[in-house]
C-alpha cells in the first residue's frame, strides 16, 4: 500500500527528476508536467492563441449568502440568477446578455457541478448552449463585483424579474449533509452561528503570544 | 482505481493535526479511491511571477503535476495570525498561473476544517483564493471536523473512531460528487497495514 502513504518529496528526488518508485503521483507527474510545459510553450509561441481553443467547462457551485442562504454561484463565486415572468423563462440576448452574461457551455461539454442537483444545459434557437437550473438558464449580473454581492435579486428588467437560485444538493451530498456528525462548513459570518466569538482585540497580542492556532 | 484525490496540508509542522487528518484520510480511502498526501510544500520557492513560466522551478512543476493527476483536491489548513499560513498561500499562488487543462482551474476542491476553534480567518481566505483560482468548490463536501492533539496516536494518525468515520465519509463524498466514480467511503472497520 505504498501508494497510499505520504510521499516524502525529498529535495534530492526533486533534483533527480522525480522519484523512481511506484507511486502514481510520481509516475504521472513526469508526463503530466511535461505535458503542461509543452502546452504552455505551444501557446506562448502562438500569438493568435489568446484563449484556449475549447471553452472550459462551466462550473456551478454553491455559496452561502447572508440574506438568501445557500445559493448557486459560478466558479468564481459570482451569484447566478434566473429571469422569469410568471415562472417561465424569457429570452435574454443583446443588451440583456450584456448586462446579464449567461453561463454558457461548449457543445458536448458538461458543466462541473460538484454536488449540486438540477443543473443541465439547454440550447437556444441561436444555437448557444446555456447552463440551466431546473430548466431555467443561469446568468451573472454585471452589477455584482465579487462573491459577496447579490445585487441583482429582485431587479425587474427585460420583461421579467431576476432571482437568485437556492441550491439543492445531490442525493449523495444531501445524505452526507443530513447525517448528524458532518456538516458543511459555513462561512465566517453566517454559517457557524454557534461558534463562540473571539475575544475582542484590545491591542497587539502580548509578547510571547503564539500567533498560530491549529 | 477510479478516483484519485490529492490531499494538501497547509502546515509544515511534523505533528500537525491538519496533516494527521489528511494522512488518516489517505489510509481510510476505500472502494476505488486512491488518496495521497502532498508533502512538498517546504520545497516550494517563494512565489515570483518572473519564474511563473512554462518551465517553472522543479518543485513547482511537481506540485502542478500532482494536481493534474488528481480528480479532486482536499485541503486542510491551520490558521496563523488570523489568516492562511504564508507558506500555504505561497503554494496556492503557484497554482494560479498554470494553464494546463487539468490545473486547479475547474478542479473540484473541498476542505476539512480540523480546527477546534474554527479558524474562520483562514477558511474565509481559502475560499477567496480558491474562487480566484476558479476551482470548483464542492461546498457540500467541506466539513468541520475538529481534531485535538489527544486524538492523534503514536502512528501519526487520528485514532478517535467517530472522527475517523467522519473523515472516511468526507473522502467518499468528495469522490462521489466530484464525478470521478468513487464509491462512498466505507465504515472504518478495516485494519491499518503497517
Amino acid at each position: 500500500m505504498q501508494r497510499r502513504l505520504t510521499i516524502r518529496l525529498a529535495a534530492a528526488a526533486v533534483a533527480a527528476g522525480l522519484l523512481a518508485g511506484g507511486t502514481y503521483l510520481a509516475v504521472r507527474d513526469t508526463s503530466s508536467s511535461e505535458g503542461g510545459t509543452a502546452m504552455a510553450a505551444a501557446s506562448a509561441t502562438d500569438p493568435t492563441s489568446t484563449t484556449p481553443t475549447t471553452m472550459p467547462a462551466p462550473v456551478v457551485t454553491t455559496k452561502t449568502d447572508a440574506r438568501f442562504g445557500t445559493i448557486l454561484a459560478d466558479g468564481r463565486g459570482m451569484t447566478l440568477y434566473t429571469l422569469t415572468a410568471n415562472g417561465k423563462p424569457l429570452p435574454c440576448t443583446g443588451q440583456c446578455a450584456a448586462n446579464w452574461p449567461p453561463l454558457e457551455a461548449a457543445a458536448g461539454v458538461a458543466p462541473i457541478v460538484p454536488g449540486v442537483s438540477g443543473v443541465g444545459v439547454s440550447t437556444t434557437t441561436s444555437g448557444a448552449q446555456l447552463v440551466t437550473h431546473n430548466g431555467l438558464p443561469l446568468y451573472r449580473f454585471v452589477g455584482d463585483t465579487g462573491p459577496a454581492d447579490a445585487k441583482g435579486e429582485g431587479l425587474m428588467g427585460f420583461g421579467g424579474v431576476w432571482h437568485v437560485n437556492r441550491a439543492s444538493a445531490t442525493a449523495a451530498a444531501a445524505t452526507a449533509a443530513a447525517a448528524p456528525a458532518p456538516r458543511p462548513t459555513t462561512p465566517p459570518t453566517t454559517r457557524v452561528p454557534s461558534m463562540a466569538p473571539r475575544p475582542a482585540q484590545t491591542g497587539w497580542p502580548r509578547k510571547g503570544t503564539k500567533a498560530w492556532t491549529y | 482505481v477510479t478516483c484519485q484525490l490529492l490531499l494538501i496540508s497547509g502546515s509544515l509542522r511534523a505533528r500537525s493535526t491538519n496533516t494527521a487528518a489528511l494522512r488518516t484520510a489517505a489510509r481510510l480511502a476505500l472502494g476505488g479511491i486512491d488518496a495521497v498526501v502532498y508533502d512538498g510544500i517546504d520545497h516550494l520557492p517563494a512565489f515570483n511571477p518572473d519564474d511563473d513560466t512554462a518551465t517553472p522551478p522543479r518543485a513547482v512543476a511537481y506540485l502542478r503535476g500532482t494536481i493534474h493527476a488528481a480528480d479532486a483536491v482536499l485541503f486542510s489548513v491551520p490558521e496563523y495570525a488570523g489568516a492562511l499560513p504564508g507558506s500555504f498561500k505561497n503554494l496556492l499562488d503557484w497554482t494560479i498561473g498554470d494553464d494546463h487543462p487539468r490545473s486547479i482551474y475547474n478542479k473540484p476542491v473541498a476542505w476539512l476544517n480540523a480546527s477546534p476553534r474554527g479558524a474562520e480567518g483562514a477558511h474565509g481566505e481559502l475560499q477567496t483564493v480558491l474562487r480566484y483560482a476558479h476551482a470548483a468548490v464542492a461546498e457540500w463536501a467541506c466539513m468541520r471536523i475538529p481534531i485535538t492533539r489527544e486524538m492523534i496516536g503514536a502512528d501519526g494518525l487520528v485514532n478517535d473512531p467517530a472522527i475517523r468515520a467522519r473523515i472516511a465519509r468526507l473522502i467518499g463524498l468528495l469522490a462521489e460528487i466530484s464525478g470521478c466514480g468513487g464509491a462512498p467511503g466505507g465504515a472504518d472497520g478495516h485494519q491499518l497495514e503497517g
